[in-house]
């Protein structure tokens, strides 16, 4: 495929609220509260449009057309404003769309914000509203996305026997990072007794497997690299994003552990980037469960099948590792509001590259990054190619 | 047994049923079928979606052709013989045919 004319885009800024539980504040606060933080750079700035991506305001608010609704919050008038879903990979196909209309010339300014409000809803409506992203025949069953986790889990522990303790030290691992990010739900380290103490979930995962339920709301500004240098002297170059999809329905993989999805992504992302795997300096990835860094890891070609688990084992995937991974604190221990979660991976590589991320600075030099963002169980992922603009 | 969808062109058996296979195809025969399979993966579910019975067994059987995701009756170890059948509403139950001792 021939790409003609396609103009570079770079983040200029970006914001994000802390996730956690947001009291008296709804999606709509949350996602503004995000957008301004962005556009705090230059105040009069004059946005051509908004890209919004939640999941389900319908189910958590009863709010139908929330991007609309964002627009009027922020006096957008007269603009291009669209939502975007793909479950719990809304934010990185807000991106991918944001990029497009920058690439392609349809828009110089484009605000791309992903948010959701869930906390106001208990951990068993929850686990009702999420089972709605499965097809009937896995929902009527009873799993959801967490049950997915387990069975693979469950699965990958038959196939290659990795240790025992391998999932807690990426929960250990992620808690870590996640207590040095003021923006992080759970800013606290786990021990591994801890991890062990922690509830059955679903066997063999527990409580300190899994990401909490969590409001909040992120945000990145976008526009073309030769532009953004009048307003930052740091951009960060988007270089390519690729969505792919997977198999719906999860019993038609090949294997359970098989992320066709995330794998075709990254491996085109990278392409189009024109970038090698030891080019990329740090991941940000979709731990909504500790098993799937591990197997989501080894998808992405990082690490060959059945040691993905060596990342957070041998400290390759910590802050100060070769390849730091989730230096956010990952959805395991920023939170996972869902349609936020993709854009706030955004954010964090935005912070990682400008070497802005306080405590939690990567140790090495971060000039490539790249980010995952997916729906579901791998149905849909969107990967995103990152690069130092200077 | 359980009711398939063959897709006239491929062979390819969906369960759920598709309106257009990845073959392309869009005819398809529809069949009841004998599947048994080996259970390999599984987990005891204890936080459920409101509405649903907590534990809640399942499991991923393979049955050559297909792999399904069924509710288990009982616990079983990995490895073990299942046999699917479907439940009133399509809910894929799987029954233990043959019991293995678990290596693990």
């Amino acid at each position: 495929m021939l790409v003609l004319f396609l103009r570079k885009v770079a983040i200029v800024s970006a914001g994000m609220t802390k996730f956690g539980k947001h009291d008296g504040k709804s999606l709509l606060d949350l996602m503004s509260e995000a957008a301004l933080e962005a556009l705090s750079i230059y105040d009069s700035l004059d946005i051509d449009m908004l890209v919004g991506a939640t999941m389900a305001p319908e189910l958590y608010e009863n709010s139908v057309g929330p991007i609309n609704k964002l627009a009027g919050l922020l006096g957008l008038e007269g603009k291009t404003v669209l939502r975007v879903e793909n479950t719990s990979g809304s934010g990185g196909a807000g991106i991918f769309v944001g990029y497009l209309a920058v690439a392609s010339g349809y828009a110089d300014k484009v605000l791309v914000v992903g948010g959701e409000k869930m906390t106001s809803k208990s951990t068993e409506e929850n686990a009702y509203i999420i089972s709605g992203l499965l097809h009937d025949c896995e929902r009527n069953l009873g799993v959801t996305l967490p049950s997915y986790a387990a069975l693979l889990a469950n699965w990958y522990f038959r196939k290659y026997n990795p240790p025992k303790d391998s999932l807690a030290h990426v929960a250990i691992k992620n808690h870590y990072h996640g207590s040095l990010n003021p923006k992080a739900h759970i800013q606290k380290r786990i021990t591994l007794e801890e991890y062990f103490q922690s509830k059955i979930v679903a066997e063999p995962l527990r409580v300190m497997d899994y990401t909490p339920i969590s409001d909040g709301a992120a945000s990145v500004l976008l526009m073309p690299l030769d532009e953004a240098y009048s307003y930052t002297n740091k951009p960060v170059v988007i270089s390519a994003v690729v969505g792919k999809t997977d198999s719906f329905v999860v019993h038609e993989r090949d294997e359970l552990d098989r992320m066709n999805g995330v794998a075709l992504s990254v491996e085109k992302a990278l392409s189009q980037a024109g970038l090698r795997r030891e080019d990329i300096d740090l991941i940000e990835l979709h731990d909504m469960a500790t098993i799937l860094e591990i197997v989501e890891l080894e998808n992405m070609g990082f690490f060959k099948r059945g040691e993905g688990w060596r990342g957070a084992m041998e400290k390759i995937t910590w802050l100060d590792g070769e390849l730091p991974v989730n230096t956010s604190g990952g959805l395991k221990s920023k939170g996972h509001p869902i349609g936020a979660t993709g854009v706030a991976q955004a954010y964090e590589v935005f912070l990682q590259m400008r070497r802005e991320a306080g405590e939690r600075q990567a140790k090495k030099n971060v000039s490539r990054a790249l980010s995952m963002s997916m729906g579901g169980f791998g149905q849909n992922a969107y990967t995103i190619i990152y690069e130092a603009g200077w | 047994m359980v009711r398939v969808q063959v897709c006239r062109r491929c062979g390819r058996i969906n369960l759920p049923f598709k309106y257009r296979c990845r073959c392309g195809s869009r005819e398809f025969d529809y069949v009841e079928m004998n599947i048994e399979g080996t259970l390999v993966a599984t987990t005891k579910i204890f936080v459920t979606p409101k509405g649903y019975p907590s534990p809640l067994l399942a499991g991923l059987v393979d049955a050559g052709d297909l792999k399904l995701l069924v509710r288990l009756e009982e616990e079983a170890p990995l490895g073990s013989v299942i046999e699917v059948v479907q439940a009133d509403g399509g809910v894929l139950i799987g029954r233990t045919k043959k019991l293995v001792m678990d290596r693990s």
